[in-house]
């Protein structure tokens, strides 16, 4: 059996404090203790063994009510067999009541309900009892009922405290009522409602437990009739308060005195009555679960609505949503995205802008701004609105209508771009995805920026890591960005880090073309290469020793012939044997793949150097200008690879100008890349030939190998650099390298 | 001062003698073996100062020659160059036991840089 939850005593007692009818509330004990699998209940009273049925019908026979008159003596006692059924007995511990024992089958009540049920009867019958003793007053029985009334359609706990304090009064023809809580917080007894004492001079203050009247009540639990009747209270009732009586009963909840209620003075020169203390004891026991479930009820209320706020949110974001995720380009979903956030009544900030993050310089690039820079513009922007832009539809339509393209808000958006660093305080929310509020007092880098006051910051977060940001905030209407915005644009904010990532994975889509051609053709060049390789590997001893003895042989002979003509011919052979060697030389590099040893240069130097290394010949006419962007830009590279790379792309610029002309060697860089080009003043590449240049033998050239610019590439690749050639205007080529710097 | 005796190990026939001319233009006392074996019964029965080993030999290839070599357990310590046709085995040379690896060349340069290191040493 489950544990009995709070909230479904709250939802019983709520429904049992609606009646009045105190046999319809012994009917709900019933129907509650039914849920829990009770088929017999009833109470009895230990002197007449009178049988009051509360759930099912029970009728002791002679025999079960002398089992009941001997084993009822022996406390503590929890169960008895009746007609061979084991019953549940549970004693309802309070010596003014006349039904002093509720008995139940099966046994299947646990702790919980147990005490739960003691307490409601111990409540229930002495109000019972003490309403019965009240019926003949019609008055104060209509109070009652119209007390149970107001209690049943509570809304506030002031309010109905109000209306308490103001009907005891009036009902009881006296001069006021008051009514004290216990304060858990201080610990004293406090005033929290009063009617008619404007004159009378009561303890207002909190009062300890103990002390004067009310004190003494909260600490006895006893309901209090004081009349001059004693010394002591002639001088208490006159001296101190001026009154001529006063009633004083416990709020009790539970086991527990919550407060009291006290009224002062019978009017028409009259003291309170015995009567009187019961009336105010049973207004007691209306009020007092009311009064400690006030709590729990107005967190239900608050969340009731909090709930229908949420649903209405929800509804707003699902509309938005079903636009957002329809596939569409990054910049119409990116101003969609902010037209919602400053769409209508429901979220309606003043602007919102987005801003891109660069995980790798960790920089936020402003992308959009939706909004206006002053209040004129945004006059003069709402008058051209279109009126009917209730619809979320019409969100789309706006998107297309490019309000805000050349705004000067987006324009200053656009042109900000800085390091996340300078916003330390949001780093926090980044990290963990949550909606950034700025801080009330302190300056910060967005309120000097927009001369705001207030505004938050949405992280979006992709799969992986920060997306972006987009930026809220009110700075015309100073609206409050309060929980429930931060919570709409926490919602706000997943939804739309989804929808810009698959906008930027269709975006990727639809660049799948082109990159599969990229691709195919990465492939083939990386078969081709692997071709080469592998034939060169075989190749290589059956070439290499025939080469070697060559060129061996003939420098020897060269050396050692003394007939110059001769001399000059072993020479020739061996000029070429040495060519052919380091041809040789360079398909066995482009076969294999070495490891990198990268170390950081400084490329100004290192190119001017390599191209120095060429020595190409004065008579060639060649001239080479360099042009470097920065004097110092250093890079991690493989010194070997790129002396090889730069060489190539020189000598190929040198080879296409058989008649001399300027080389120009560039050097720049970005971000993340070093960029140089090679141009040449000679007759370009062929259209149909640019396609092939970086295969490996494909040569224009007369005496060339076709292999330096395959090797070039297949370097570059493997720097994770890219390489490309086109052709200039009027003519000559331009090679293009960019290669990371780290 | 006596010549320093080296042993040039080629199944080619060819390299041999231009390694054997190129070394002994610069004064040593080249010995030539044609095949692994030869090397190993030459190495066993004379003193070298040096020996270079082409890695791709028929029958017993230049490393496990190099093995044997090592096995023999000379009292002194041979200096070993291999010799191959390309360079892919320059990284791991020295796990091989030998003391220095060159990729021929026409140009014996290389060969005899090498050969003038390790013979100082």
């Amino acid at each position: 059996m489950s544990k009995l939850a709070v909230s479904e005593i709250i939802s019983f007692l709520r429904d049992f404090n609606t009646f009045t009818d105190f046999e319809k509330k012994f009917v709900l004990i019933g129907d509650f203790l039914k849920k829990y699998e009770v088929e017999k209940a009833f109470l009895i009273n230990d002197k007449t063994f009178e049988i009051k049925n509360i759930l099912g019908d029970f009728t002791p026979s002679p025999a079960n009510i002398s089992i009941l008159k001997r084993e009822l003596q022996d406390y503590p006692l929890n169960r008895i067999n009746l007609d061979n059924n084991d019953f549940g007995v549970i004693k309802i511990d309070d010596e003014t009541i006349n039904f002093r024992y509720f008995l139940y089958y099966p046994l299947s009540l646990d702790d919980d309900i147990r005490d739960f049920v003691s307490l409601e009867f111990s409540c229930l019958i002495k109000n019972y009892q003490n309403y019965l003793q009240l019926n003949k007053r019609q008055n104060e029985i209509n109070t009652i009922k119209m007390l149970s009334e107001k209690v049943s359609t509570f809304y506030n706990l002031k309010t109905l405290l109000h209306i308490v304090t103001e009907y005891v009064t009036k009902s009881l023809f006296c001069r006021g009522t008051v009514i004290r809580l216990v304060n858990k917080k201080t610990g004293l007894l406090e005033v929290v409602e009063e009617f008619g004492l404007e004159n009378v001079n009561i303890r207002r203050f909190g009062v300890k437990k103990g002390s004067g009247v009310s004190g003494q009540t909260w600490e006895s639990a006893k309901p209090r009739l004081v009349t001059p009747d004693t010394e002591e209270s002639k001088e208490l009732l006159q001296s101190t308060l001026g009154v001529g009586s006063l009633i004083c009963v416990p709020l009790i909840f539970g086991n527990e005195v919550i407060g009291t209620l006290s009224v002062y003075e019978k009017l028409n020169n009259e003291t309170f009555t015995e009567e009187d203390k019961v009336f105010l004891e049973v207004i007691g026991s209306l009020i007092s679960p009311i009064i400690s479930y006030a709590d729990a009820l107005e967190i239900e209320r608050n969340l009731r609505e909090l709930i229908n706020i949420y649903l209405k949110d929800l509804e707003l974001i699902t509309e938005i949503n079903k636009i957002i995720m329809q596939p569409r380009r990054i910049d119409e979903l990116l101003y969609i995205i902010l037209t919602a956030l400053t769409f209508g009544e429901d979220i309606g900030f003043n602007r919102a802008a987005i801003f891109t993050y660069n995980f790798n310089t960790e920089t936020l690039q402003g992308m959009l701004g939706v909004g206006c820079e002053d209040i004129e513009e945004t006059k003069e922007v709402w008058e051209k609105l279109p009126k009917n832009i209730n619809s979320i539809k019409w969100l789309q339509e706006f998107s297309r209508l490019g309000f805000y393209d050349n705004s000067p808000f987006n324009e200053k958006i656009k042109a900000l771009r800085f390091n996340i660093n300078k916003i330390p305080e949001l780093i926090g929310s980044l990290k963990k995805g949550k909606v950034y509020f700025s801080d009330e007092k302190r300056k910060d880098f967005f309120k000097e920026i927009f001369k705001i006051s207030e505004y938050a910051i949405v992280p979006l977060i992709g799969k992986e890591n920060l997306l972006g940001i987009i930026y809220v905030d009110n700075k015309f209407t100073n609206k409050k960005i309060d929980e429930r915005y931060i919570r709409l644009l926490e919602i706000f904010g997943s939804q739309a880090s989804i929808a810009i990532e698959n906008s930027n994975t269709l975006s990727e889509l639809k660049d799948a073309n082109n990159m599969l051609k990229i691709a195919q053709q990465e492939i083939l060049m990386k078969e081709k290469l692997a071709a080469v390789g592998e034939m060169l590997t075989t190749l290589a001893h059956e070439i290499r020793n025939p080469l070697t003895t060559i060129g061996g042989f003939s420098d020897i002979l060269s050396k050692k012939i003394e007939d110059k003509n001769l001399r000059e011919l072993a020479e020739k052979i061996h000029k070429q044997a040495q060519r052919m060697e380091k041809i040789f030389n360079s398909f066995l590099y482009l076969s294999k793949n070495r490891n990198f040893k990268k170390e950081l240069i400084n490329l100004k130097e290192f190119i001017i150097n390599c191209v120095e290394q060429l020595g190409i010949p004065e008579d060639r006419n060649i001239k080479i200008n360099f042009h470097f962007s920065d004097e110092n830009i250093t890079a991690n590279i493989d010194k070997q690879m790129f002396s090889v790379i730069v060489e190539n792309l020189i000598k190929n610029a040198v080879e296409a100008m058989p008649g001399g002309g300027n080389i120009d060697v560039t050097l720049g860089r970005d971000e993340n890349f070093f960029i140089l080009t090679v141009e040449d003043e000679g007759p370009g590449i062929n259209k149909d030939d640019l396609p092939k240049i970086f295969d490996p033998f494909f040569t224009t050239k007369f005496n060339g190998f076709g292999i330096g610019l395959a090797i070039s590439y297949k370097i570059i690749k493997q720097h994770n650099g890219l390489i490309y050639a086109e052709n200039r205007k009027p003519k000559g080529a331009r090679f293009v390298l960019k290669m990371p710097l780290g | 001062m006596n010549k320093k005796k080296i042993l040039v190990v080629d199944d080619e026939e060819n390299i041999r003698i231009l390694f054997k001319l190129g070394l002994e233009e610069e004064g040593y006392e080249v010995e030539l073996a044609g095949s692994g074996q030869e090397a190993l019964e030459k190495v066993k029965n004379f003193d070298f100062d040096l020996i270079t080993l082409d890695i791709k030999m028929p029958g017993m290839s230049g490393l496990e020659t190099l093995q044997e070599i090592r096995n023999l357990n000379k009292d002194k310590h041979i200096p070993v160059i291999l010799c191959t046709a390309f360079e892919e085995f320059k990284q791991d040379f020295t796990s091989w036991a030998s003391d220095d690896y060159i990729v021929k060349s026409h140009d014996l340069t290389e060969l005899k840089r090498a050969i003038e290191r390790l013979l100082v040493k």
